[in-house]
């Protein structure tokens, strides 16, 4: 049962994190929280459904497109709605509380447009298990945890190493220096909210063929994706990674060996602990006390 | 001081009239329960909300979270009238209580966390609530069947219609906004403001920032649960979904709509939210979409919300005059 | 100036007052009176004054549905349903006469909104009849309401909660859950299942279906290894489905909603466990399709099952169902609340041709006449007077990615053959 309960852990913990690697982007390239990646997640979920289940296409060539969308309407929030706040300088909760009517609206647009069924997303691998020290898993589970660790690794050394993510860490910390310094912080944080849309919409894609496609698929996701990202260190890659891995192990343990009903509330309880404890997360991630 | 005087008359007039008004809604709504229902939940939401203002508003700290103390208001009412047979209302009060207690307990630790990760704090905080409700030790919650209480009864008198609860919903509102009033223009209130326009400065001035932070969250536990209270007696059921994220999003919602930092900006939100959403019924399964727009339009268009707007439609009166 | 404005504007708003208190006093008074007297004559008083009222005389049929939210696939089912039941109503002259207006509202599965809307219906719509909702929570926060109010409600959740309030207008026109669990525990006694685990939901009528469960399998001297729970939204099931397995139970009973169904089957079946499953209601047609294989060896109880097509079906008067729904909707009910709406729809109609009348009062009293009306869910009879006109139903079993008859299913060596793996 323990390698059971630890493999299941760890394919729902790399779930979070992939979500959690998108909070972690949004606030270290633009110091703003977004209430609506679990809604992104969702959205990538179906509109890979359009593409792979029903236009048939290859599966890396809708990923490329759900990805490439999904960039787009990242871009295209941003330029549209954040950034028009932003420059009305408004309160920091007004965004917060423009990206859950985004949510709202990404939820009940998704089911005018593909119906309230839950819909059947075709398997990547063909139907067949894979045993993994001993344990049947879906194939589609294992891409998974190999995808998010790419995406985890791609964007540390994207925000680190090159040129670009280092602009728009500087644009995050102060967005009148990094103009002073020439560096174009609008284009900067667009970018920011279209990858993280893209990564949200991976989550989407690698997700879709094993819970099947339905409108509220993200929204719980979400929430726990953002945990993950405090636990971990937001802001920090690594940490929204292990934040996510170390939250689906506790939960998947928690239901496993105490009890499924107080699964939710240990998992939130941990949050609350680690905010009111260590803020800084396990990365010590400095961006955080008044 | 007589200036101050004059000034509060010259404010007193509209609002008189809208005394007169809000006294003559039953004879409006004669026979006509759907509207003095919506009145009435109008009314408990404005406490609720002038609460969640004081926080928020007065103090600049974001609360998420602040279902969890309308539950605590509505389920510790419920349950303590239910199994200890304490009249209804004082109840409520015992359930306020606790609940700025707890709300103080939050507080306390997470007054050091800035923006952001108290809104996370808060939605934890909320969650955990919630899953209390509906996971509670012995089902003492009703769980998510649900759980049935009385209406108050006032020595007596019970109010047990929509039309009286109407009338004791308008005396509490007029209750806790004279408080709130108060409140806000006294030391504390100053204080408030100080902390929302810069904490250092205001730890600079001597305030005790910490303590300040804990008393306006605990203040706002206190309202928020009280509109639990009068919430519970009122629709006389209560589910662990109305306690959910949705209410504390809610709530925010209410009171950015009508504009913060003022006693008629958490009026005005309520009672537009919640005719709004009325007004959308008809809309179906469109009622969220069309809810999802309109909210998105009022942040971008109207970021002061109702009470802003309204604001800058005097100064501009003035100006002209 | 301004302050003999202010003492103006004082006295005026004492005396509008003190006449809104009388005022409203007195309208309350009466009000009392009606919503509490029981008596035939002040209620038929009240509904005959509406019907005076209504232009085309027609008959308002209120229905709100959790719309939006996670139940909406199985509210907008159900919806259609009914509306199919309402066409079919008015094409063959409607109730006593009367066309049926539909009036459907959006919940979102709070009973906060059911409240609103309830009075809203009793008070702007002035509905006739209802449809109540399909999440039993609402029912419960509105049913007081309406039988306040007292008008005709059929309602169509599974919990046997509602119904225990003895809310003399509501009658339930679905199967109550803790008769299916009696028949689930029948069929697993004839199985020989001797050890079970308990999976379920937080909601209302999963938890009262786990209980009616346990309750049921201990009486059948099953043991009851372990019961496990999610959270409503949650899609990991992992930790859970490792723990029941590792009790080693014969048999899992599941109580959860449609959406999830699908995905609790492939959890359990990845992580290994071969035994039978039991589900509270029907395994959905669409959550067969995701779960493909994984939906094998499920068994439940239920009045209908989902079609994949039309010829699939041999239940006459539910291939009429069908055939028409998919004319109208151009797919086949994606959700067995379709039949369920259709239903409700059908027994407010009998209750109303039973009585000649579209009374509140006298449907109610048809409705309880009703002793051999063939419905959907099979042959409905409320002469028992405790609202409930369904009891019994079929046992399927999930074979093949097909739905069987349990009883041909054993007959044909199923079981059998499960067991020798």
């Amino acid at each position: 049962m323990l390698i059971q309960v630890l493999i299941s852990g760890l394919v729902i913990g790399c779930v979070y994190g992939l979500i959690a690697l998108g909070y972690s982007l949004i606030y270290k390239a633009s110091g703003l929280m977004s209430f609506a990646q679990g809604d992104m997640l969702t959205l990538g979920a179906f509109l890979g459904y359009m593409f792979y289940g029903q236009l048939k296409l290859p599966f890396v060539v809708s990923l490329v497109c759900v990805m490439l969308c999904m960039f787009g309407l990242g871009q295209l929030l941003e330029r549209g709605i954040i950034r028009v706040l932003l420059k009305n300088n408004v309160l920091p909760v007004y965004i917060v509380l423009a990206t859950i009517a985004i949510s709202y609206i990404i939820q009940n647009a998704a089911m005018m447009i593909w119906g309230t069924q839950t819909l059947t997303f075709p398997p990547i691998f063909g139907s067949s298990l894979v045993e993994l020290f001993g344990v049947k898993v879906q194939p589609e589970a294992i891409f998974c945890i190999i995808m998010s660790v790419i995406c985890m690794l791609f964007l540390h050394v994207f925000m680190k190493y090159t040129r670009f993510g280092t602009a728009m860490r500087a644009a995050a910390m102060d967005p009148t220096a990094a103009r002073a310094c020439g560096i174009n912080t609008s284009f900067s944080t667009g970018v920011t909210w279209g990858l993280s849309a893209g990564v949200a919409a991976l989550g989407g894609m690698l997700l879709g063929p094993i819970y099947g496609v339905f409108t509220m698929l993200g929204a719980i996701i979400g929430r726990k994706g953002f945990s993950s990202a405090v636990i971990g260190g937001f802001g920090n890659m690594y940490g929204a990674m292990l934040g996510g891995i170390l939250l689906g192990l506790i939960e998947t343990g928690t239901s496993a060996y105490v009890s499924s009903a107080y699964k939710d509330m240990i998992s939130y309880s941990i949050l609350l602990i680690f905010l009111f404890v260590k803020p800084t997360g396990i990365f010590n991630e400095q961006a955080i006390t008044e | 001081m007589n200036k101050m005087k004059n000034l509060m008359n010259g404010k007193m007039v509209p609002k008189l009239l809208l005394a007169v008004i809000l006294l003559l809604v039953p004879l409006l709504f004669q026979n006509f329960n759907y509207g003095l229902l919506i009145c009435g939940f109008i009314a408990v939401y404005v406490i609720a909300i002038s609460g969640l203002d004081l926080v928020f508003g007065y103090c600049g700290q974001i609360s998420m979270g602040h279902a969890a103390f309308f539950a605590i208001g509505a389920y510790g009412s419920a349950i303590m009238h239910k199994y200890l047979h304490i009249p209804a209302l004082l109840t409520m009060i015992i359930a306020s209580v606790a609940a700025a207690l707890i709300g103080a307990l939050l507080a306390y630790p997470a007054s050091k966390l800035v923006f952001h990760f108290l809104s996370l704090a808060t939605v934890a905080f909320g969650e955990i609530v919630y899953q209390l409700a509906a996971q509670s030790p012995g089902g003492i919650t009703g769980n998510f069947t649900g759980f049935y209480t009385e209406s108050i009864n006032l020595f007596g008198f019970q109010i047990n219609t929509n039309t009286r609860f109407y009338y004791f919903a308008l005396v509490c509102v007029v209750i806790f906004l004279s408080a709130k009033h108060r409140l806000v223009h006294s030391r504390e209130g100053r204080a408030f403001l100080a902390i929302r326009e810069n904490a250092h400065a205001a730890d600079g001035m001597g305030i005790n920032v910490r303590k300040y932070k804990v008393m306006a969250f605990a203040t706002s536990a206190f309202y928020t649960a009280i509109a639990g209270g009068m919430y519970v007696h009122f629709v006389k059921f209560i589910s662990p979904e109305t306690v959910s994220n949705k209410q504390s999003v809610m709530f925010l919602t209410m009171l950015l709509f009508g504009g913060t930092s003022s006693l008629a900006g958490p009026v005005l939100g309520a009672a537009s939210v919640l005719l709004l959403n009325e007004g959308l019924r008809f809309a179906e399964r469109y009622q969220m979409l069309i809810y999802g727009v309109l909210l998105l339009a009022a942040i971008l268009l109207m970021p002061g919300g109702i009470y802003g707007v309204i604001q800058k439609g005097q100064q501009k009166l003035r100006r002209v005059k | 100036m301004k302050r003999r404005l202010l003492a103006g504007c004082m006295a005026a708003a004492m005396l509008v007052s003190l006449a809104g208190c009388s005022s409203a006093e007195t309208g309350k008074t009466e009000g009392n009176t009606t919503g509490n007297s029981t008596e035939v004559s002040s209620e038929t008083g009240t509904t005959e004054g509406k019907s005076d009222n209504d232009p085309g005389g027609e008959f308002v049929l209120g229905s709100p549905q959790p719309l939006t939210g996670v139940n909406a696939q199985a509210a907008q089912a159900t919806l259609n349903g009914i509306q199919l039941a309402v066409e079919e109503v008015n094409a063959s002259g409607g109730i006593a006469g009367r066309q049926i207006k539909l009036v459907s509202y959006d919940d979102q599965g709070s009973p906060e909104e059911a409240v609103k809307i309830a009075n809203k219906m009793i008070e702007v719509d002035k509905v006739d009849g209802v449809i109540g909702p399909l999440l039993s929570t609402c029912q419960m926060a509105q049913g007081t309401l309406l039988n306040d109010a007292g008008i005709p409600t059929v309602a169509i959740g599974l919990s046997p909660s509602f119904m225990q309030n003895n809310w003399e207008y509501v009658v339930r026109s679905s199967l109550n859950s803790d008769y299916v669990m009696k028949i689930l525990a029948e069929n697993m006694t004839q199985l020989e299942i001797k050890s079970l685990a308990i999976f379920s939901g937080q909601d209302d009528s999963s938890k009262a279906a786990s209980n009616a469960m346990k309750t049921e399998a201990e009486k059948a001297g099953i043991k009851v290894t372990t019961t496990e729970t999610y959270v409503d939204g949650d899609t990991d099931f992992s930790g859970q489905a490792a723990k029941i397995i590792n009790t080693n139970p014969d048999a899992v009973f599941v109580a959860s909603y449609a959406n999830v169904q699908p995905i609790i089957a492939k959890q359990l079946r990845q992580f290994g466990f071969e035994g039978l499953c039991f589900n509270k209601e029907l395994f959905q047609a669409d959550s067969l399709k995701v779960a493909g294989e994984a939906a094998n060896n499920w068994i439940f109880a239920y009045p209908y099952i989902s079609y994949e097509n039309i010829e699939d079906c041999d239940i006459p008067n539910m291939k009429e169902f069908i055939t028409k729904y998919q004319e109208k909707y151009g797919e086949l009910p994606s959700h067995e609340g379709a039949m369920r709406g259709y239903d409700a729809v059908m027994v407010l109609w009998k209750g109303a041709e039973n009585s000649g009348s579209a009374d509140g009062k006298a449907i109610l009293e048809g409705i309880n006449k009703i002793s051999d009306f063939e419905g959907l869910a099979g042959t409905f009879d409320y002469t028992a007077g405790d609202g409930e006109g369904i009891r019994t139903c079929n046992s399927y079993v999930i074979s093949g990615e097909k739905y069987v008859l349990l009883d041909n299913w054993l007959k044909e060596g199923g079981y059998e053959a499960i067991k020798s793996k």
